[in-house]
């Protein structure tokens, strides 16, 4: 469970992060604000998932070597500034979080309350991002070419959202069930397999060189003094 | 004083417009009534609020920039967090502020476009460079201290909704103000590196926030349409004046040292000297302080700044990246709000 945890929260931190870096830079200016607003909601489910892991959640976010994070690849994969890649990430991710969360509410002890209140929030992205890939998807022949290159290019790393979690198959199964009515609606395919156990990525802290350069940058400032307060 | 109260007669281009409407319509405005959309209102002035409110809009999102740049290195949570949420609302006053400059006739496409093209301008201050966290607090503590100063006064103005506007942006301009205050009292009392650190952009943001307020006023100021007709309230001198009042004491009692910097031409400095001029005149109640360099000014506003390519490059880019999503709302007729 506690793997689920971490695995969730370096997710969220790390996704948090990068379309962070959207903020003032969105197609429309009101996309723009709810894209931020998303990712606050994920650097504050980081937040709150490392608290429930008993830890500092600054420590955690920012004190750990690179292969001691167990986000998956798929959350650090550079967008070069392009929407259609910020929101395929997005939705595929977000579908993911919203089937975590949801056993996660059903356990024991502290994680379920908190679990069931990011659910709230989740369930909103979610709801958000299925509409922005179907508006997407159906916004003409130029969209809809950018949005399925956005799919092929990041259907390869999803597979590995499921990677060393628990209950993969029935997730991996919910997922690819959560998501198809929103692509097929939009006239965008997507196929992912479950990738072998033995294939090792993100979650067993091997990670691609893009997320140890984003590493690098988010912790760059910290790391001057550890034991500073900012 | 209200413009229309005073006796010389306006320096405005009000030829051809109906004497007994202009006339009404001073009188609105010496009686504190607001002028809304639909009101008759001359044509220099529905130009003016325009050209007003769309610059304020376009430096609301340049002004996304600079901070928007340190997002990904904010050294907490908290920080990146706060960071994330401020730059956010820079933008939303910036959809706030078109909105308004759209009522006066302009569609959002055609400012951001005349934004990109270098047609419009945006506030001098973002043409600066912000090369370390120091400089995310010195913003949000000097430039939105000045820019509270000058909105705050602008929220007693004439024209209906963009004092609505700015009366909500000044209540989050006000947690804005919080935060930046929260950064450097913190760096400030934190390690000798962070310490030198904050002092070297204090150097850095100094004249900018004395610049903040624009040039010296003509002497005529209060005869010219902007503060007759009330879409400017308080003089450019006099707001300064207020400022270097608030904040000169404020940064001494915090251990900055009040410096009179060279730059150069990438906005960093290369020589300070303390400003002797600096201090309380007890008589007046007015602290003394060196007047910045208007020369530089003019060169930043005239677009010859240390980032101004890079900052209307990164917008431009933002505009042209988005256009396939703007052009996929038109054709999916959805209910999402339009571009323009």
């Amino acid at each position: 469970m506690s793997n689920d945890v971490l695995a969730l929260a370096d997710d969220k931190l790390m996704l948090g992060h990068t379309q962070s870096d959207w903020t003032g830079l969105g197609p429309i200016l009101e996309e723009d604000i709810a894209s931020s607003a998303m990712a606050q909601d994920d650097l504050s489910h980081a937040t709150v998932l490392y608290e429930a892991l008993g830890e500092d959640p600054d420590a955690l976010a920012f004190g750990r070597a690179a292969a001691d994070y167990r986000c998956c690849d798929l959350v650090t994969v550079p967008d070069e500034l392009d929407w259609a890649m910020a929101t395929v990430r997005r939705f595929i991710c977000a579908h993911f979080a919203t089937i975590v969360l949801e056993d996660l509410a059903k356990g024991e002890g502290d994680i379920p309350e908190r679990a069931s209140r990011l659910l709230i929030e989740q369930r909103l992205q979610t709801e958000h991002l299925d509409a922005w890939i179907r508006r997407l998807g159906r916004g003409g022949d130029d969209a809809k070419g950018r949005m399925q290159h956005a799919f092929d290019t990041l259907a390869p790393h999803a597979g590995m959202l499921f990677e060393a979690i628990d209950n993969r198959a029935d997730r991996h199964a919910r997922w690819c069930a959560a998501i198809a009515s929103p692509i097929a609606d939009a006239g965008l395919t997507m196929h992912t397999d479950l990738p072998d156990e033995s294939v090792h990525g993100g979650r067993r802290g091997a990670h691609a060189d893009h997320f140890v350069e984003q590493h690098a940058e988010m912790t760059q400032v910290w790391a001057e003094d550890p034991t500073a307060a900012w | 004083m209200s413009g229309a109260a005073n006796p010389v007669q306006p320096l405005c281009p009000c030829e051809g417009e109906d004497p007994d409407k202009l006339a009404e319509f001073e009188q609105r405005i010496t009686d504190g009534v607001h002028i809304e959309p639909g009101d008759w209102m001359p044509e220099a002035y529905r130009m003016g609020m325009l050209g007003m409110a769309e610059h304020h809009a376009n430096s609301e999102i340049i002004g996304a920039l600079p901070e928007g740049e340190w997002i990904t290195r904010a050294p907490s949570l908290r920080r990146k967090l706060a960071l994330t949420a401020k730059v956010q609302d820079e933008v939303g006053h910036g959809q706030m502020l078109y909105r308004v400059s759209q009522e006066l006739g302009k569609s959002r496409d055609d400012m951001l476009r005349d934004l990109i093209t270098g047609k419009t301008k945006y506030h001098n201050c973002f043409n600066y460079p912000a090369p370390t966290w120091g400089d995310i607090a010195m913003i949000q503590w000097l430039i939105d201290g000045a820019a509270i100063m000058n909105q705050k006064t602008l929220a007693d103005g004439a024209y209906g909704p963009y004092v609505r506007t700015m009366n909500r942006i000044n209540m989050e301009e006000a947690f804005h103000f919080k935060s930046g205050e929260d950064m450097v009292l913190t760096l400030m009392s934190g390690t000798r590196k962070q310490k030198k650190m904050t002092q070297e952009a204090f150097d850095r943001w100094w004249s900018v926030s004395l610049m903040f307020f624009g040039p010296h006023d003509k002497p005529d100021a209060e005869q010219r349409p902007a503060m007759r007709w009330r879409m400017k309230i308080e003089r450019n001198d006099s707001l300064r004046q207020r400022f270097v009042n608030r904040f000169a004491p404020a940064a001494k009692d915090l251990g900055f040292t009040i410096n009179v910097c060279e730059k150069d031409d990438r906005g960093f400095v290369t020589s300070v000297r303390e400003d002797e001029q600096c201090v309380l005149d007890t008589d007046t109640g007015n602290w003394g302080f060196t007047d910045p360099d208007w020369n530089e000014f003019f060169r930043v506003i005239r677009g010859n700044g240390p980032c101004n390519a890079h900052r209307l490059d990164l917008r431009r880019f933002s505009y042209e990246q988005g256009r396939w999503v703007r052009n996929a709302i038109a054709k999916g007729g959805t209910t999402t709000p339009p571009a323009a």
